[in-house]
């Protein structure tokens, strides 16, 4: 008979403070359920990411269109000359050429608490305060409690420490024994809240009660281990970090008075102390309690399975087409009064030569990690192709050519003759010659979700990719524009890309699968810095990866 | 707003009566999804999915009873569903000796009492709790029960006792709760002292 009564008790403790109990959801939560809802509403976030895709495939597009453009005007200037005054053998021939020179939480604050009735507070009592996870924290300099015991509760209930394990001796704290207001504003010692900073912070107040026996239950709540979490209205209006100082000391009570502006929240809160157990926790919890609840949610997740939940390993590859843009180095643009070079001077390299786009691709494993609910950062290896082909003719017999480099040790430029069997227009026969490179690169960057749902996300991203050039092939464009002169040693070893991306991801089974378009631009030039024309490779491909979560 | 301006409203699929109710229910279903959820981001999935039914479902509200009773039922539905898909959870059913757990004094929040009963509630075997939570919270019969989870009844029944003996232990562990006749011994011995 007693069992049942007491495993009734139990059923009835049990659904009593489950049904108390409440989290507050983030707004993720109603942005997907209005989203699913009124579907109508997404087409803006969709029509985004096609007209971003359209837009970089026009520009791919028009910049291929002017190189072609560009070459029809060149190739009606072509001049033979240096094809007739070629050397009998192919060779490589060196002069210098002197013409231009390079130029050139709101802090915790706790000191020398101490209180002649309690004694010190235990550590313990102080981990909420400096739980990395709450974006809460607690002023309480300087604050001491001399008085006698009936006058205690409002400065434990101003005291913000909410933490199981707060041994207070003395029992002589009266549950329900709640000052008046005026008590509060006549009050000895002296609360004021001051410094007061945006994105800080509300004060927790602990109803320190005694035990006291759950009568409804036939259980004892055990308020020296479960000190009620009522929290304060104080800093509510102005969301605000309080500072609590304590202005006299050495006094009989402990009571503060608070200043006027949240005298009001204060004495409420207290009425609300008054209340039974079952009604204080039923108060209606404030916007930073939400938040600090959520916070302490996302925070404080077992440590074993907090990196395994966040970490994911992600596998993708991404065929794309490759782009390149050439210009000039305009400090060595080929003057126009040398006689030799006079038809190919200052015309723009990149309209010189008569590219089109060839096939890319990139592969590679990622590991991510998410640093907050809608952050990844990410780390991994990548192995790249890129091509880009090129529309050239082919001669007969090798032709003599130059490329204009800079001497690293001088400074100057000079011209570095080469023989050829390719021009750039004019010759026997077309032919396609493809630059390409072969690297490997350490993607580095972050992933941010714009939005989602329990199936489908949608990310934006960056990486930032340190590539190492394992090896290539390298046409590069004569110093007259006239010939391309194969030289894959002028490939620069160390490079840096960098890519944009934007993706869905749609989950299942434990798995996530990803697609959408990236942009990968090559921030350094293809070649070292001696050759005087610059490259910088893009691709733009579409991502496909599959991520699975440890 | 009141409630039957909302159900009004999320019948003609207005926006702002959605928003309306969920803002008023959601916390506290977010809660029940919470205690079977593995972790807050999979109770928020139930909790949107949950909900997503309960707007689309609104037109078979009969009035008949609360409408928070009935958000709960779907909520709780979806929630059931949910760890259904999930293999470890059949598998977790058939736990018949589970290992007692090992309770860090860490590991249980300290903020709220109704928290702390939650999160001890979310220590148990995912089998143990669901049933537990069914049974003692949401008030489920073991046949009911039985029928949901795809188990015997039986099997409902001995879940449940030993679900309710193991978080006996953590509450009395954690001193959350103290059993009516140690209440009493150690208010005699405390008088005597």
């Amino acid at each position: 008979m007693e069992r049942k009564f007491y495993t009734d008790n139990f059923e009835q403790l049990l659904k009593d403070k489950a049904d108390e109990f409440r989290m507050y959801p983030s707004k993720r939560v109603w942005h997907s359920i209005y989203n699913d809802l009124h579907p109508g509403r997404k087409w803006p976030s969709v029509a985004v990411s096609l007209a971003l895709m359209i837009v970089l495939l026009v520009v791919g597009y028009w910049n291929n269109k002017s190189a072609d453009t560009s070459f029809a005007g060149l190739s009606s200037q072509k001049n033979t000359a240096l094809l007739n005054n070629r050397p009998a053998t192919s060779g490589i021939f060196q002069f210098p050429f002197y013409g231009a020179v390079p130029g050139d939480q709101t802090t915790v604050q706790q000191p020398g608490l101490t209180s002649n009735n309690t004694g010190v507070f235990p550590s313990s009592s102080l981990a909420l305060l400096t739980n990395p996870g709450s974006r809460n924290s607690l002023l309480q300099p300087g604050l001491k409690n001399n008085g006698t015991p009936a006058g205690n509760p409002v400065a434990f209930e101003n005291i913000a420490i909410a933490n199981i394990g707060l041994n207070i001796p003395d029992r002589s704290i009266v549950p329900g024994t709640v000052p008046s207001e005026n008590r509060l504003n006549t009050a000895d010692a002296a609360v004021k809240i001051n410094s007061l900073k945006d994105d800080a912070v509300a004060t927790a107040f602990i109803k320190a009660t005694m035990n006291s026996k759950n009568k409804e239950t036939g259980y004892t709540i055990n308020t020296d281990a479960v000190k009620l979490y009522n929290k304060t209205e104080l800093v509510n209006g102005n969301n605000n970090a309080a500072t609590i100082t304590a202005e006299k000391e050495g006094e009989n009570t402990t009571t503060a008075a608070l200043s006027d502006e949240n005298e009001k929240s204060v004495v409420d809160n207290k009425k609300e102390t008054e209340k039974p157990v079952s009604t204080v926790a039923k108060n209606t919890i404030s916007t930073e309690d939400k938040a600090w609840i959520e916070d302490y949610a996302f925070h404080n997740k077992s440590k074993r399975k907090k990196w395994q939940d966040r970490t994911s390993l992600e596998l993708y590859i991404t065929p794309g087409v490759g782009y390149r843009q050439l210009s000039n180095d305009p400090k060595y643009n080929m003057p126009s009064s040398t006689p030799s070079f006079t038809t190919g001077a200052g015309i723009d390299a990149n309209k010189a030569v008569n590219q089109k786009p060839g096939l890319g691709l990139e592969a590679g494993f990622v590991l991510n990690y998410a640093i907050a609910k809608n952050l990844r950062i990410k780390a991994g290896v990548q192995a790249n192709y890129t091509s880009y082909r090129i529309n050239a003719d082919e001669t007969n017999h090798p032709v003599l050519t130059t490329l204009m480099l800079i001497d690293p040790n001088s400074g100057y430029p000079y011209m570095h003759s080469a023989s050829s069997t390719l021009v750039n227009g004019g010759g026997a026969q077309p032919v396609k010659i493809h630059n390409k490179t072969y690297q490997v690169s350490i993607p580095l960057g972050f992933a941010l979700k714009l939005s989602g749902n329990n199936k489908l996300e949608w990310y934006a991203g960056a990486t930032i990719q340190p590539t190492f050039v394992m090896g290539g092939k390298a046409y590069l464009i004569s110093a007259d524009r006239r010939n391309y002169v194969a030289d894959a040693s002028l490939l620069r070893k160390w490079n840096l890309n960098t890519a944009f991306e934007t993706y869905i991801n749609y989950k299942f089974d434990g798995f996530t699968l990803q697609a959408g378009p990236q942009f990968r631009y090559q921030l350094l030039s293809t070649y070292y810095k001696k050759y005087t024309v610059n490259e910088n490779l893009y691709n733009i491909g579409i991502k496909l990866g599959i991520l699975k979560n440890f | 707003m009141t409630e039957e301006l909302m159900l009004a409203g999320c019948l003609k699929n207005n926006a702002a009566a959605q928003e309306a109710l969920y803002n008023r229910f959601s916390p506290r279903m977010l809660g029940v999804c919470y205690r079977f959820a593995k972790n807050r981001e999979d109770a928020e999935d139930m909790l949107q999915e949950g909900f997503i039914k309960v707007f689309t479902q609104m037109h078979q509200y009969r009035n008949e009873g609360a409408l928070e009773g009935w958000i709960r039922r779907i909520i709780v539905h979806t929630c059931i569903n949910n760890l259904k898909k999930n293999k470890k959870f059949s598998d977790s059913l058939d736990i018949i000796h589970a290992h007692s757990v090992h309770v860090n004094e860490e590991m249980i929040p300290s903020i709220m009492q109704a928290k702390q009963v939650v999160e001890c509630i979310r220590m148990l075997p995912l089998g143990y709790r669901t049933v537990l939570n069914l049974y003692a919270i949401e008030g489920f019969p073991h046949k009911e029960i039985a029928g949901m989870l795809d188990i015997e009844e039986s099997t409902s029944r001995s879940q449940y006792t030993r679900a309710k003996a193991m978080l006996e232990e953590i509450l009395i562990r954690k001193k959350i709760i103290q059993k009516p006749k140690e209440r009493t011994r150690l208010l005699a011995s405390g008088t005597q002292g």
